[in-house]
């Protein structure tokens, strides 16, 4: 399994969170995540990339990681982005995607005060990396402007393109369509379906189920901190208790 | 804080840029060190052209506020820890510097001061390491104060009281700077070698991952961003600045008491770099100037000196949040108009 998270638990106080929730994302899979708001879907996608404070079991690209590390967990091989797109706005775009490149040599103080030459040299491969991932996304021609001039879609892109960067074995999307529009939401979706193909497994939460639908293979629903479905998306939509969950009061009223 | 014009100002499109060979990526492209070389031939046309010994006293002042402030730049403006502990840091270097230079030359001093600064900074570093913001700048006041009451009474370290009298000026491979021109000269080099060392991170990937763990540490963390070597490192490494300002500071003054490192002292290293320019590596150096220089300026105001230089600190703040350097900046700007379009602002304080 590229991701497997076992009992993870997340308490606030008396609020359980999250409540034993145990998923796997297998290589070249896409799963999404759904329920209503308050579910417990962003903390669990906290708690599996190390901000929040959780206990359970993560194993990542068949790793044990522990919990509360985000260091660990992204050098483990997952990347995510989060609900509002989180970019350093005084960086260029280019060096907001540099800071994920996984070949850290020379980007300490050494490679600033001694060994030049290297860190020139690996600096150099690092950005044409980056533009590659810039490229992807449609953000090459404005590789050199501060993060902070984008528009919204583009800060997402611009996110999206830097959890890429590091090459990671599987990538966990916080709510990416919102905030987008159609076109943005369709580029969006055509980027993230051609993620397995190239060996990133993903984990999507996201609100629009047609969304949902065209990027995952599978979809889990989560409702007070628990899965309480999961199977292949046009299926899942017409299970009693997930209806009643998710849509409660649209089924109530068509029943 | 830089870029505080980052999301007014309308930036043309730059064609998408590939690296060739040569190239270099966009960071390198700064010219900090045209701006070195220029600090360096004004520290020395300033040593060779000031002739009283009251204008040397100020240069040497200026000279080595600029160290403590490039040091402060690191810790807070670049890597945003609150930190009032430069100017224990600073005391710190001056007293281990005049412990383990008697009857000694100055370079054992300055290793001293070097390396017990540096240890000291890695050790509080680590100790209040889970302690941010807020909760971290109480930490670093409280040291402070541990810091002037043990240079009062730890006497075989420093002396009875904390104060030393008859400090030896500063020697090197048998020459003692003892003038103010040599002494110019020799603190100057001290000011170039720090200001080329802060260009050389400026000019490296460092200065990203500074910049992305000031803004968001829980960010940079899931990027990839080891925060945590960052921080201890940034701090060990500009309160090692003011260590080795500290250092002069005991050899250039001939005298150094506790009070000389008094929490007034963090309230002006945090002056010299928000006056400055928190922005940008050479606000330090020129909030420096101001600190030293402009109440001298004032003196003939008589009583009301400290009134208006106060008043003066609050207009340069308020009107200029860029500090000196953006008012530099501007005025660049101005001189530039009409001459084609400009640099285009807002490119994260890089001046």
């Amino acid at each position: 399994m590229t991701l497997r998270a076992t009992g993870i638990a997340v308490h606030f106080g008396a609020l359980r969170a999250v409540d034993g929730v145990d998923l796997a994302v297998g290589p070249g899979e896409a799963v999404g995540m759904v329920g209503p708001n308050g579910s417990g879907k962003s903390t669990f996608l906290n708690a599996v990339t190390g901000v929040v404070t959780a206990r359970g079991a993560l194993e990542v690209a068949g790793r044990r990681v522990p919990l509360g590390r985000p260091g660990a967990v992204r050098r483990a091989g997952l990347a995510r982005t989060f609900q509002t797109p989180q970019t350093f706005r005084e960086l260029t775009c280019i060096e907001n995607v540099l800071l994920a490149d996984r070949d850290r040599h020379a980007t300490g103080l050494a490679g600033a005060w001694l060994v030049r030459p290297a860190m020139w040299r690996r600096e150099r491969e690092r950005w044409a990396r980056a533009v590659a991932a810039l490229d992807r996304v449609g953000l090459a021609d404005r590789a050199e402007q501060p993060a902070g001039l984008l528009s919204y879609g583009q800060q997402r892109m611009l996110e999206l393109a830097r959890s890429l960067a590091g090459e990671p074995a599987v990538l966990v999307a916080d709510e990416p369509s919102a905030g987008l529009d159609d076109a943005e939401t369709a580029d969006l979706a055509r980027l993230l379906r051609e993620l397995p193909a190239q060996g990133v497994s993903l984990l999507v939460v996201d609100h629009k189920l047609d969304f949902i639908e065209e990027v995952a293979d599978r979809v889990v629903v989560m409702q007070l901190g628990r899965v309480i479905a999961s199977g292949l998306p046009a299926e899942v939509w017409r299970r009693d208790e997930v209806v009643e969950a998710y849509l409660g009061r649209r089924g109530a009223a068509g029943s | 804080m830089p870029g505080s014009e980052v999301g007014t100002a309308p930036v043309a499109a730059e064609p998408a840029a590939r690296p060739a060979r040569g190239a270099r990526p966009p960071v390198y492209r700064q010219r900090q060190l045209h701006g070195v070389a220029a600090v360096a031939v004004l520290v020395v046309a300033l040593a060779l052209g000031v002739d009283s010994a009251f204008s040397y006293g100020l240069l040497h002042s200026w000279l080595v506020y600029s160290i403590v402030g490039l040091g402060f730049y690191l810790v807070f403006s670049l890597s945003g820890q609150f930190a009032f502990s430069q100017g224990a840091f600073f005391g710190l270097g001056a007293y281990a510097s005049v412990w383990a230079s008697e009857g000694r030359s100055f370079a054992w001093g300055l290793a001293a001061a070097v390396a017990l600064t540096a240890l000291v900074a890695l050790a509080f570093a680590a100790l209040v390491v889970r302690s941010d913001h807020f909760y971290f700048a109480i930490a670093t006041l409280a040291f402070s104060h541990i810091a002037l009451i043990v240079f009062r009474e730890l006497e075989w370290f420093t002396a009875p009281g904390g104060e030393i009298v008859g400090i030896p000026k500063p020697d090197l491979f048998g020459h003692r700077f003892a003038t103010g021109q040599d002494l110019a000269l020799f603190l100057g080099a001290f000011l170039v070698a720090a200001l080329l060392l802060t260009a050389l991170i400026e000019r490296s990937p460092l200065r990203r991952e500074a910049v992305a763990f000031r803004d968001n540490r829980q960010v940079a963390a899931t990027v990839g961003v080891p925060v945590l070597r960052l921080r201890l490192g940034m701090f060990v490494l500009g309160s090692t600045y003011a260590g080795v300002a500290g250092c002069l500071f005991a050899h250039k003054s001939g005298f150094i008491s506790t009070e000389s490192f008094a929490l007034e002292l963090g309230i002006d290293i945090f002056l010299i770099v928000l006056l400055g320019g928190a922005g940008s590596m050479w606000g330090p150096v020129l909030g420096a100037a101001f600190v030293v220089w402009m109440p001298e300026q004032l003196r003939f105001v008589g009583e009301y000196r400290a009134l208006i230089y106060g008043a003066l600190l609050v207009v340069v703040v308020v009107a200029f949040p860029g500090g000196l350097v953006g008012l530099v900046e501007a005025v660049g700007r101005w001189l530039r108009r009409g001459r084609g379009p400009g640099r285009p602002v807002g490119t994260g304080g890089r001046a």
